[in-house]
């Protein structure tokens, strides 16, 4: 049995490891309770776990237009817990006036990327205002998370080589393209199925694979399980829970949050 | 809030999966659990024992998958065999309370019904309902039998099955009888389930579904630990999601030892 795997079963916290997520949500939800959802109490269970920052984002632009709504709950969370959370700005290209705007305003609020989840907004996955939003990420070098890119990706891959691109969801279908471009990065949330991370690691570059945790919607244990005590070298892992996203961090030209006191 | 780990690998008993070839493979080069899998399994991921039914007592016929899960866990004492059921008023059963106390003489402590009508094809079509009301629980709320019931019509998957109107029917008709709910994943259900654990003390649920944030964690503040069951849902469900859920959540080593093998021994060790 393996260190990390071992920690795993104890319940250890994972002290002396680099963990940093790249999928994670603030705020209320329309279908479900979540317990323990203000931004001090959901960094008070990453100190636990010694997760050392994440990327965030909202809910309610899932479901509504309200994008600026959620898009000041994540900038207040920012400031009551600096230097943990790192804000991805959510817009919602069916109410296309308001999308660049929207960009820039929270660009200067101090935003670190952009998130996208059009296909649950019923925006088409290939529909004319994803040239600007990734010509947006390009002119900035900053990350954006959609939650599934549609059969466009190579394209935008090619052309907005300063964009960093990061796969909503497991998806090990883009392995092929992970391995032809160094802007492509796959989050690991969720391998629900029967050695689905084990499975999907035979193809995908360890370098461009990502751990997020889909707090707050999902519980932490749920998306490092699979991790931790996968049949996967140890560095392989190490990699995936923070290394990687250490690395993409640095490509952005992002302060990578401190670690926690001991 | 600071928890302590455990001071040594914990008992963990897996209290959901199953053997057997379902409706589709698991994967391209898997096909679902076999004892040396489940075996192998298991000892990958530190699982002490399992307590399994098969593919065809929840696809098929129960009685024919009951027999298939008796020869699935012969000769390997980390296995213990869970029989599923149909209604006692059904007439596929000779003398009801006879088949039960057969199953208890082969060493059967629990048991487990899928009432999902319009279940089909993925399964056989039953209502909890008609259940009760054919008096099918009497004998295992006598003999304090665990119960676990799965409402999901696709057993692979699906979200929010749980009928909790026609649980409530059961819960209420048999107070004493200690019933697991199994959900593939608890999202609306999230709503719903504080005021059947209110009234029903005798609830407890199966953890593989638990998936949202602090949802088990939850559970345990508000109802105490011992209301929860470890399972996997393995082949299913990665056993690595299911297990992190538990090992790495927010309660203290008793709590989560609880969780994951105290309360299923305890509610086994307890039957008559």
């Amino acid at each position: 049995m393996t260190p990390l795997h071992k920690q795993c079963l104890l319940g250890e916290r994972l002290s002396g490891e680099l963990l940093l997520d790249c999928h994670a949500h603030i705020g209320r939800h329309a279908d479900y309770i979540i317990p323990r959802n203000q931004p001090e109490e959901l960094a008070e269970e990453m100190r636990r776990l010694n997760v050392r920052g994440a990327f965030v984002f909202q809910f309610t632009g899932v479901q509504t237009g309200e994008v600026a709504y959620g898009n000041d709950v994540i900038a207040d969370s920012c400031c009551r817990v600096p230097r943990r959370f790192m804000g991805l700005t959510m817009v919602n290209p069916c109410f296309e006036c308001d999308v660049m705007p929207e960009l820039e305003r929270c660009r200067g609020l101090g935003f670190a990327g952009v998130k996208l989840i059009t296909s649950y907004q019923g925006y088409p996955d290939d529909g004319p205002l994803f040239e600007a939003i990734c010509g947006f990420a390009h002119e900035h070098h900053t990350p954006i998370l959609n939650h599934w890119w549609g059969s466009k990706l190579e394209e935008w891959l090619q052309r907005f080589p300063q964009a960093q691109f990061i796969t909503g969801h497991w998806d090990p279908g883009r392995a092929e393209l992970v391995r032809r471009y160094d802007n492509l990065w796959v989050c690991t949330c969720l391998p629900i199925a029967h050695e689905s991370f084990e499975i999907g690691m035979r193809d995908l570059r360890p370098d461009r694979v990502m751990w997020g945790s889909d707090m707050s919607d999902l519980q932490f244990g749920v998306g490092l399980g699979p991790i931790l005590l996968a049949r996967v070298d140890e560095e392989v892992k190490r990699r995936v829970i923070g290394l990687n996203m250490l690395e993409l961090l640095e490509t952005c030209g992002i302060p990578a949050p401190d670690a926690w006191d001991p | 809030m600071d928890v302590d780990s455990f001071a040594a690998l914990p008992d963990i008993v897996d209290a959901y999966c199953s053997l057997g070839r379902w409706k589709r493979p698991v994967a391209a080069d898997f096909y679902g659990h076999d004892t040396t899998s489940l075996i192998d399994e298991m000892d990958q991921k530190g699982i002490a024992q399992a307590i399994v039914h098969h593919s065809l007592s929840r696809l098929s016929h129960p009685i024919d998958g009951n027999e298939q899960a008796m020869k699935g866990i012969e000769g390997e004492p980390r296995l213990h065999a869970c029989w599923s059921i149909l209604s006692k008023a059904s007439r596929e059963y000779p003398v009801f309370e006879e088949y039960i106390e057969d199953a208890f003489q082969r060493g059967v402590r629990c048991f487990a019904v899928f009432p999902r009508f319009g279940a089909y094809p993925s399964g056989h079509d039953t209502s909890v309902r008609e259940f009760v009301r054919a008096g099918t629980f009497v004998v295992f709320e006598e003999r304090r039998f665990p119960v676990f019931i799965d409402f999901g019509g696709d057993p692979t998957g699906g979200t929010d099955d749980t009928d909790w109107e026609a649980l409530r029917y059961l819960l209420e008709a048999h107070p004493d009888l200690p019933v697991i709910l199994c959900e593939h994943r608890l999202r609306g259900g999230s709503r719903l389930l504080p005021g059947v654990m209110d009234d029903h003390p005798n609830l407890h649920i199966e953890t593989s579904g638990l998936w949202n944030y602090m949802a088990l964690e939850q559970i345990a503040w508000q109802w105490g630990a011992d209301r929860l069951i470890f399972g996997t849902r393995s082949p299913w469900r990665s056993v690595g999601l299911a297990l992190g859920m538990v090992t790495m959540a927010c309660l203290s080593p008793e709590e989560r030892g609880l969780i994951l093998a105290g309360n299923i021994r305890r509610l086994m060790e307890a039957v008559q």
